[in-house]
């Protein structure tokens, strides 16, 4: 009897592992996915709202729709910034924080994404590098890197600095670590630039 | 701190991935599990990435392009606002005219701060020249008329309560270019202190600190709890579950006279039935006129941004100040009155406790993030000023808080002069960042229990920017002890709910702090009260035979110049009530005629008020929460006031948004707090749970392959025996 329980547990142990392994590896799948394919659909959004000036929405119960598109060349970036911050905008694209400052206005403008899909990218900027902002009216708007720093979210908020014109990207740091809940971010600013010969 | 490039990225896929190697050889003889696992996990998805109601999408600011002008906000909000004083008594109304500007339907949000002890009793919506009167419901009630009524297209607006000083207006289909506005009345007793009345209409809102984890929602790979419709800037957490509509987003744009945010003009009348020898509004430029003895008052420029709190006070003439006052008001067969009394207390001379011990005084001081700007500034100034008033006898500490809490010494120290030296360029060197966390800071102060011969005064400074009120006013009713706790408020838009009941709950008085310049006034105020007798054990007792019931249930210790303010329900006003109360070393004993007493609007609905306050603070001190709400529904019900649990709502019957439209979710900004840096957010979160799976994923197939293909010897030889037996 018992070693037929044996069997009967491995067998268990077996089924168990392959079907929660199976819905994890579904499950990771789905969010690369869910943030690759999500950018054509906001893509063509994004060409209407530039078209006709009002918000669409890149499918009909999207609780987020696109705001600015950003572009680092050098990078290979071309993403569509979402509106909002929340969980269901990042999970499609790097979210444009309500409340800072409106592409191309005065003040900081705060975009966040996350670092395993969107903002991969950031870990390879460096000082200098250009990016290039263009606002739900088709304006666009030159940076350039100048600080990239680690903060603890424990420690620090997140300051919409109101006087001058920047673009503060964020992401989760370490870019290399599993744990997506870390307490660490990567804060990178960057300032206007006149749009240069060789952009 | 600055870092170079990174290059050392691990990416896991399943192409580099050891373990799904592992895994992967032996795939084809699982396929079909495979396949299974694969379309269940599919099937769960599809539950998994529900759909939000289309009516419910995501609040925020959309932002209009004028044809070669400033861009304007799709969404504006004015306000007005007419005061009028009665004796004790404010009577408020305050108008929000909602502007949609956009070509759109438009849902407006508005969360605002009103005065902490406002009891709001009348709610219309006006649209053009038609008047819907609201109506009183329990909340979730009025949440559902109100949500079936934005569906169905009709015009609709509720307010509700978030804090006692904090609002949210919602007005639903707001049709292009139109306003639509929402009248609010309230009342309350004019606050009564040193000889001097005063009132504070509070205009923004400074951004709350939240602690705690977010609240996980089914939206697990981003951690966040996304709350469909809310209109806040924070994600709810375990410690502030609301945290989503307290935190108003704050306007980035700086106002200037040419650019008024949240435009509003304040007009007032006081009559106090006596000639006042001074008026004055704090931080407002006004203009007076004066018809026998009625004031009327304006703001000097008319309209102002809603940057600063509006503070009036006024002073009657010499000796015509007066001590006792009783007003009353009959409604449905019940006789009502409030009962105000300044015991007689001489400001000098007498001895108690607090003039003879020496003091071990605790300084704590907030230097979180939102006291950056002018506030850090006169929380330091305030902070010297205590520290000058020590005398050599006494002990003392300083305790600085952010994210983190930090107390000078180790515990009390006395009050040299080289101690004092030092705590002077510790406190002028703090500056503002980071985070609130109050509690910590709290029990660091309230830990240490006065040496014997000390009476122990913990001073709190803080603008009360935190979520989680009710928290630290447990921590402070519960760990109290002999110690008394005073708070000061500091800034353009302090929590004024947090000050009052934090002082009440530490046995303590408050005062607030809107400008360096009053640093030194107000402080002064407070030392002398610090200082100074005060009336303890008061008793109030009513006439024989004569059935009562009063608020506030225990009655406070009053500091020097404070009013004793009593409300209470009664079956007659006949006959005297008697007063008594500690003062020093002697009794107090006074009694008042009740016959004759002023007839005065309002205070049923203050007496109301009073007793729901009372109820409230049941909860804090360990009442079941269940119980409360049936006693405030009761009260609010019958009184018809907006509380934690009951709205105000008003439907217009007709259909106005055609059913093809949509509607848009929008949010009224708040104006940023006058002098107040600009708004800090908690960061987001910013990855994504998908290589926590992904190697979870390959660990358990690997487990899996693992299993199925190693039998260890023992195994193998028991199933032979095993069929041996059976053959």
């Amino acid at each position: 009897m018992i070693f037929l329980t044996l069997k009967l547990i491995r067998k268990t142990v077996f089924a168990l592992c392959l079907l929660a392994g199976g819905f994890l590896l579904a499950d990771s799948g789905w969010i690369y996915a869910k943030a690759e394919l999500a950018q054509q659909l906001i893509k063509d959004a994004w060409s209407q709202t530039l078209e006709t000036g009002v918000v669409v929405k890149p499918w009909p119960w999207a609780d987020t729709w696109p705001v600015a598109r950003l572009e680092a060349e050098t990078h290979n970036v071309d993403l569509y910034v979402l509106q909002g911050i929340h969980g269901s905008s990042l999970a499609f694209g790097p979210g444009f924080l309500i409340g800072s400052a409106r592409p191309g206005d005065e003040g900081s403008t705060i975009i966040a994404g996350h670092r395993d899909t969107h903002f991969r990218f950031m870990a390879d900027l460096k000082q200098g590098d250009l990016m290039k902002l263009t606002d739900n009216e088709g304006q666009r708007h030159d940076y350039r890197v100048e600080t990239l720093a680690v903060v603890d979210s424990d420690q620090q908020q997140l300051f919409a600095r109101g006087d001058e014109k920047r673009l503060v990207l964020v992401t989760c740091y370490p870019f290399d670590t599993i744990n997506p809940g870390g307490p660490l971010r990567y804060v990178v600013q960057a300032v206007p630039q006149e749009p240069s010969m060789s952009m | 701190m600055l870092v170079s490039k990174r290059t050392n990225r691990a990416i896991f896929t399943e192409k580099n991935d050891p373990f799904a190697k592992a895994t992967a050889r032996r795939w084809p003889r699982y396929a079909a599990l495979i396949t299974a696992a694969l379309l269940g996990s599919l099937l769960w998805f599809s539950a998994h990435a529900s759909v939000p109601e289309m009516d419910e999408v995501g609040a925020g600011q959309m932002l209009l392009q004028s044809e070669g002008g400033q861009p304007t906000l799709a969404l504006t909000q004015q306000s007005k606002v007419h005061i009028k004083v009665s004796g004790m008594v404010a009577y408020v109304s305050l108008e929000q005219n909602f502007k949609n500007n956009s070509q759109q339907w438009v849902e407006g949000s508005y969360i605002f701060p009103l005065p902490d002890k406002a009891a709001v009793n009348r709610m219309r919506m006006k649209i053009g020249e038609r008047i819907i009167e609201g109506e009183i419901k329990e909340k979730e009630q009025a949440k559902q008329i109100y949500h079936e009524a934005k569906a169905e297209g009709k015009k609709a607006s509720m307010v509700s309560q978030q804090r006692p000083n904090m609002f949210t207006s919602k007005v639903a289909n707001i049709g292009p270019g139109e306003i639509i506005t929402v009248q609010l009345e309230y009342i309350e007793t004019v606050v009564y202190d040193q000889g001097q009345f005063g009132l504070r209409f509070p205009m923004t809102i400074t951004p709350r600190y939240i602690p705690g984890s977010p609240l996980q929602d089914s939206d697990s790979e981003s951690g966040g709890a996304l709350v469909a419709g809310a209109s806040g800037w924070a994600l709810n957490t375990d410690q502030v579950p609301d945290a989503s509509e307290i935190t108003p987003f704050i306007n980035p744009q700086t106002s200037m006279p040419q650019q008024l945010i949240n435009p509003i003009t304040i007009t007032a009348e006081l009559d106090m039935g006596m000639p006042l020898q001074a008026i004055e509004s704090a931080y407002h430029n006004i203009v007076l006129s004066r018809k026998d003895n009625r004031y009327q008052l304006r703001l000097a420029t008319g309209m102002v941004s809603m940057t600063q709190d509006f503070s009036l006070n006024w002073r009657p003439q010499p000796g015509s100040a007066p001590r006792a006052a009783l007003f009353s008001e009959q409604v449905d067969g019940k006789s009502y009155a409030l009962l105000m009394m300044v015991p007689p207390v001489k400001s000098s001379g007498a001895e108690n406790e607090f003039s003879v011990l020496p003091k071990e005084a605790i300084y704590i001081i907030d230097t979180s993030g939102s006291m950056d700007g002018v506030s850090i500034e006169q929380a330091r100034q305030s902070l010297l000023f205590a520290l000058a008033q020590l005398n050599p006898q006494d002990r003392f500490n300083v305790i600085s808080f952010n994210s983190t809490t930090h107390s000078l010494f180790n515990s009390a120290v006395a009050a040299s002069d080289q101690n004092i030296d030092y705590a002077r360029r510790y406190v002028s060197g703090l500056q503002s960042g980071g985070g609130t966390d109050m509690l910590s800071a709290l029990q660091a102060a309230l830990r240490d229990e006065a040496e014997v011969g000390f009476v122990r005064q913990v001073m709190f400074i803080t603008d009360g920017a935190v979520g989680n009120e009710e928290a630290l006013f447990t921590t402070i009713h519960r760990q109290l002890g002999n110690s008394r706790l005073f708070t000061v408020g500091i800034g353009s838009a302090p929590n004024s709910h947090f000050m009052r009941k934090a002082a009440q709950f530490g046995r303590g008085s408050f005062t607030h702090i809107g400008k360096v310049a009053e640093v030194q006034e107000k402080m002064t105020i407070l030392f002398s009260k610090l200082d100074n007798p005060i009336v303890s054990d008061i008793q109030v007792n009513w006439p024989q035979g004569v059935k009562v019931e009063t608020y506030p249930k225990r009655l406070p210790d009053l500091y020097s110049g404070e009013p004793l303010l009593v409300a209470v329900k009664t079956t007659g006003l006949q006959g005297a009530v008697s007063l008594s109360g500690k003062t020093a070393n002697k009794a107090w004993q006074e009694d008042i005629q009740l016959n004759g007493v002023q007839k005065h609007s309002g205070v049923a609905t203050l007496w109301a008020r009073e007793k729901i306050a009372s109820l409230l603070d049941e909860k804090t001190t360990g009442r079941p929460e269940p119980e409360v709400r049936q006693a405030v529904l009761d009260v609010a019900l019958t009184h018809q006031l907006v509380t934690p649990y009951t709205s105000f709502i008003a439907v217009e019957q007709v259909i106005s948004r055609p059913s093809g439209e949509g509607l848009e979710a929008e949010t009224v900004l708040n104006a940023r707090a006058k002098g107040q840096a600009v708004q800090t957010y908690a960061y987001p979160q910013t990855a994504t749970g998908a290589q926590l799976s992904l190697l979870w994923g390959a660990l358990l197939l690997l487990i899996a392959a693992i299993v199925k293909t190693w039998s260890p010897v023992f195994i193998r030889d028991e199933q032979t025996a095993v069929k041996g037996a059976v053959s």
